[in-house]
């Protein structure tokens, strides 16, 4: 049989709108991009507005609230294709974690999906409380495009928002490298610019200066707006919300100021870096503050992005938990005081030198003033393979129910040892419990931490929102590594453990 | 094709006459079929249940489509519904996998009248299977690969695939 006088693309674009998009459904992006790359026809008609559908059908497998999808697209100005660029090009930044080793108390950043844009939002330590807190880091918003280009660092009032450019997102980006820019492109001239060439004195100088520059402030009736949607009535202010931001950042040239303080620094910096050309020295330099997200290969210890096993049939303990000391296990309800410092912590497998599983607890977060021992200790280690000795040393919880103990594996402990950054480890045992907490006991001291597997999105949406940090000179090297620089908000009570 | 091909299942297991009813196509063509295999069709369920005589029309559909899809309808209205678990749900099972596949061997030219008309007959299944069997034909290929399977001729100048690849690269992966 032939196909008569039509080729491929005509047949394919004769088929009603609807086909085409049961036919997007179960196809990936790259698929379709693909296709539309095949022909000029085929581009012309899947970017033109009559293939809106097959676009919608890719956004429902990234996004599959049909609430949510539709108020972003009208955000995106109706266009399907810009939400599914955007939940592509963020697909990176999404579900993500990061955690710093520096400072050594600890904290977790997440990026989670906001409207139109991925909010990274930090838990900072805290007491086990009803409500997470945590503080917005940056947001990055869509473009008209749907490229994630648009970039806001939050500041430490709740309305302060610094803008930016992103240039590049990289898969696997664990550090936000800040750069200034005189370039009108950032993301044409990403590799071209001079600011890296530039000495590391005249580098922060330029940046404190154009940070001091170009600080935009949210209307009074929107800073309170949340930043993602916890129900479906919050999605007509986020949509405020966007707009408000996107004219600020219109407003403010994307973060490109022109102050005399900056250009005369840019011009000082320029001279010293490059002495043999100072073509541009008389010109009139139109700075951009830009913000690039850029892969380190190496793990330097200082940011890290967490990589987080998912569950599966061998490794059905991976994954984020939380949790306090003591038994009975505390309760976000609980209203006594002092509160349990709330502990976060990473599980993951690993293997030992003769291949049997380990399940490591790695701390990523722990509350409150004062912190025991650096984050990314490894609060526990579980041999898989080797059951406990032991027995769980409580049959009823706080509510005098039994406890009914699973599973339960030998294991070591984090114990004191020479010094805050180098534990000892004494041996105990993990136990599972039925209704899927764990609990590792210490089996000298009979100390006790439980853990809740945790789903931080929601917890972060159902969560209080606090001021991010207030400026301090060296975020990495802090005075006391064992004092909690967030601590310092009003509300927030001591008491170290 | 010859439109009487269509009534030899009317007879059931039971040795009794099954009611059945006339599709015209749109070039003329009348299929007798059983109405348990065309109420498949929502569309054709609707217009029996309006009632009429002379034959349903179906104006949209050609008889050579017309035969293809009354072939899905026939085989597919056929199969009784055994116990879920039980070996010859799962014999019945892989037949209908089997005649499926070879429904589906057939040109993009037919796949897409097949597609058309299962839209317009509202044919859910066989609607499902064209659609699988087009996004199969696409799923995982290059755009050249894509050409190649489509007979599509490439109309972008070197430049512009160029740009094309940067911009897909740059922003969906």
């Amino acid at each position: 049989m032939s196909s008569g006088d039509l080729d491929g693309a005509a047949l394919i674009l004769s088929l009603p709108e609807d086909v085409l998009a049961l036919i997007s459904a179960r196809l990936c992006t790259r698929d379709l991009l693909a296709l539309s790359a095949a022909s000029r026809r085929l581009r012309h008609a899947l970017y033109g507005g009559g293939a809106d559908k097959a676009w919608l059908a890719q956004c429902r497998r990234l996004l599959p609230s049909p609430p949510h999808l539709l108020a972003w697209r009208a955000a995106a100005g109706g266009s399907s294709l810009a939400v599914c660029r955007f939940l592509h090009s963020a697909a990176p930044l999404l579900g993500a974690l990061w955690a710093h080793q520096n400072p050594e108390l600890g904290n977790l950043v997440a990026a989670v999906p906001g409207f139109l844009s991925v909010v990274a939002a930090r838990a900072i330590p805290q007491e086990l409380s009803p409500r997470l807190r945590w503080a917005p880091v940056f947001e990055l918003l869509a473009d008209a495009h749907g490229r994630p280009a648009i970039l806001f660092l939050h500041g430490h009032q709740p309305a302060d928002l610094f803008p930016a450019r992103l240039s590049s997102l990289q898969p696997h980006a664990n550090v936000l490298f800040l750069e200034a820019q005189t370039d009108q492109d950032p993301i044409a001239a990403s590799s071209s610019h001079q600011f890296p060439r530039l000495a590391f004195g005249d580098r922060r100088r330029l940046l404190d200066s154009l940070v001091d520059a170009c600080r935009v402030t949210l209307p009074p009736d929107l800073v309170a707006a949340p930043l993602f949607a916890r129900s479906e009535e919050d999605l007509p202010v986020l949509a405020a919300r966007r707009e408000a931001m996107l004219r600020l950042h219109r407003e403010a040239g994307g973060g490109m100021v022109r102050t005399p303080e900056v250009q005369g620094l840019l011009l000082e910096a320029k001279k010293k870096a490059a002495p043999s050309s100072p073509s541009d020295g008389g010109e009139r330099i139109r700075l951009r503050r830009s913000l690039s997200a850029v892969a380190v290969a190496v793990r330097n210890g200082l940011r890290q992005m967490l990589t987080v096993q998912p569950p599966v049939p061998g490794r059905e303990y991976s994954g984020l938990w939380g949790g306090t000391f003591g038994w009975p296990p505390g309760r976000p309800e609980d209203e006594c005081k002092p509160r349990k410092a709330l502990f976060f912590l990473l599980l993951s497998y690993e293997e030992d030198s003769e291949g049997k599983p380990l399940l490591i607890a790695t701390k990523v977060l722990e509350g409150t003033h004062y912190v025991v021992h650096p984050n990314g200790s490894s609060m526990f280690v579980a041999r898989m393979g080797e059951p406990s000795t032991e027995a769980f040393p409580w049959q009823t919880d706080g509510e005098s129910r039994n406890v009914d103990v699973e599973r339960g594996f030998a294991g070591e402990g984090i114990a004191t040892g020479y010094g805050f950054r180098y534990p000892g480890s004494k041996p105990g045992s993990l136990f599972v419990l039925q209704d899927g907490q764990l609990a590792f006991v210490w089996k000298e001291t009979g100390a006790v931490l439980t853990l809740k597997r945790l789903n931080l999105e929601e917890l972060l949406k159902k969560g209080e929102r606090v001021p991010a940090l207030q400026p301090v000179p060296n975020f990495a090297y802090l005075t006391k590594s064992y004092s909690n620089v967030f601590t310092g908000f009003p509300g927030s009570s001591a008491s170290p453990r | 094709m010859a439109a009487a091909d269509s009534c030899d299942g009317i007879s059931t297991s039971g040795g009794g006459w099954e009611k059945t009813v006339t599709l015209v196509s749109s070039d003329d063509a009348r299929f007798e079929v059983r109405e348990a295999a065309a109420s498949l069709s929502q569309t054709v369920r609707r217009m029996i249940r309006a009632g009429g005589d002379g034959g349903i029309p179906l104006p949209k559909v050609d008889a050579r489509t017309l035969s293809t899809v009354l072939e899905y309808c026939n085989k597919h209205a056929a199969v009784p519904a055994p116990a879920p678990e039980s070996s010859s749900a799962e014999a019945a099972a892989v037949d209908l996998e089997w005649f499926d596949k070879e429904l589906m061997h057939v040109d993009l030219a037919t796949l897409c009248s097949l597609i058309r008309a299962a839209d317009y007959l509202e044919v859910a299944g066989l609607l499902d299977l064209t659609c699988k069997t087009v996004a199969d034909m696409i799923k995982s290929k290059t755009a050249e690969e894509i050409r190649q399977m489509f007979g599509i001729q490439n109309d972008f100048t070197p430049e512009e695939e160029e740009q094309l690849s940067r911009e897909n690269a740059g922003v969906f992966e």
